[in-house]
């Protein structure tokens, strides 16, 4: 089922309710919609805008860097080819599984890696020295295709391509944080938008709850065992 | 089953590994890949001393002889990096032009013996005498017996557990237990 995002007008209107309209006011969701008595001209609607969309960034970059959390999977996907050797493209956290492409025109599966794999064995079988691995890395039926290794940002292997399940976040003109992260990033929001004289108790309530979540959201989860093999390669 | 391909026994062997040590590493499918070359070897080494597996390894080869000598350097090498017949040895060779001169003998397995059909080898050539000892007088088509060390897809089935047994056996330097 697919995640419903956090609703840019909304927060809007609870930015505007929090920190603009009185308590005669009535629902709106942009500035102009505000009675003329209750308005601040120290405002507008994209100051806000740009406000919510940077706080929308800091929770999507917060879960997209998560490992284990569940909503990491809004923000991840295949990256492109990566050449052997080559940098494993720009991301957020750690990368996920590595896919290897093990002859060409063929199915990307899932790479291999052991502790006791080496970056010496990934280039021996490549270079099948005297054919002794029978068939190239990269051939049909080759014993030696569908190795990984990481060392630092980049990835070498053994077979025809890889590519590895990554997590990026590019921000737009609409929020991207589930639904769910609304509260947040109304409260991160409202925090970067407080101005001389605003600062009462009510408003420095949500904003410093907001902050104490995100704080808690921005810890990594303790990878399980599993995955702790994988984070290594 | 027959292993069409290195991997597929390499597999096999794997499997026998990790049943033994669940922590052994996949990593361990293209060490196991190299050891598949000694381990046809040695499953011919093996067989060789066992009539019922010599049989199943036994090759035949045809080899034109012309005054008494035959060349074997094609049968011996095959195009392959190991011998195609085993130490070069030799055990059966016939000709159907010993049949002139021996008509009596209707086995041809009798005339595989040096004291019917003279034969000597040196190096890759064989030389033929007849049964008086005169060298330099068969002419025609020779056929070859002997064993041969096996291209992994056509090693007979039956044979197939001692070869992943090699294997595994070369993978994790045990000794190779005496044929039964």
């Amino acid at each position: 089922m697919a995640v419903t995002r956090c609703d840019l007008a909304t927060i809007r209107g609870r930015i505007i309710s929090a920190m603009v309209a009185g308590q005669a006011s009535t629902w709106v969701t942009t500035l102009a919609s505000v009675p003329a008595a209750e308005k601040d001209d120290r405002r507008n609607d994209t100051e806000i805008d740009k406000a919510v969309l940077a706080a929308d960034a800091r929770v999507c970059e917060a879960r997209a860097k998560r490992v284990g959390d569940g909503y990491r999977s809004l923000f991840l996907a295949l990256s492109a080819s990566i050449a052997h050797a080559g940098v494993i493209p720009d991301h957020l956290g750690p990368i996920e599984q590595v896919t290897i492409q093990l002859v060409a025109a063929g199915a990307y599966v899932a790479g291999k890696f052991d502790a006791s794999l080496t970056l010496a064995d990934i280039e021996r079988w490549r270079a099948n020295a005297g054919t002794r691995y029978i068939v190239a890395h990269n051939a049909a039926n080759s014993a030696t295709a569908g190795y990984y290794i990481r060392r630092g940002s980049q990835l070498f292997y053994t077979g025809n391509d890889a590519k590895a399940q990554i997590a990026t976040f590019v921000r737009s003109g609409a929020c991207q944080a589930p639904e769910s992260d609304e509260g947040m990033v109304f409260g991160l929001a409202l925090g970067d938008l407080v101005k001389e004289g605003d600062a009462g108790p009510f408003i420095a309530t949500i904003v410093n709850d907001a902050r104490a979540e995100y704080a808690e959201l921005a810890k990594q989860i303790e990878p399980s065992p599993s995955e702790t093999l994988v984070l290594a390669a | 089953m027959s292993y069409a391909n290195e991997t597929i026994l390499a597999n096999d062997a794997y499997e026998r590994l990790k049943a033994l040590n669940p922590q052994a590493p996949p990593s361990l499918i293209p060490r196991l890949v190299t050891v598949v070359p000694a381990a046809l070897a040695e499953l011919t080494s093996r067989a060789i001393d066992n009539p019922e597996w010599r049989d199943a390894l036994t090759r035949t080869f045809t080899v034109t002889a012309a005054a008494g000598e035959a060349d074997i350097a094609v049968p011996l090498t095959e195009g392959l990096a190991q011998d195609a017949l085993y130490g070069a040895e030799l055990y059966h060779a016939s000709s159907p032009l010993q049949m002139e001169w021996m008509p009596d003998v209707t086995t041809l397995a009798l005339l595989a013996k040096a004291g019917f059909l003279g034969v000597a080898q040196e190096g890759t050539k064989l030389y033929f005498s007849d049964i008086a000892g005169a060298v330099g007088t068969l002419a025609g088509t020779v056929t070859i017996k002997a064993v041969g060390v096996p291209t992994l897809p056509t090693v007979p089935v039956r044979l197939e557990p001692m070869l992943v047994d090699a294997v595994v056996r070369l993978a994790t330097g045990e000794k190779a237990k005496e044929p039964a």
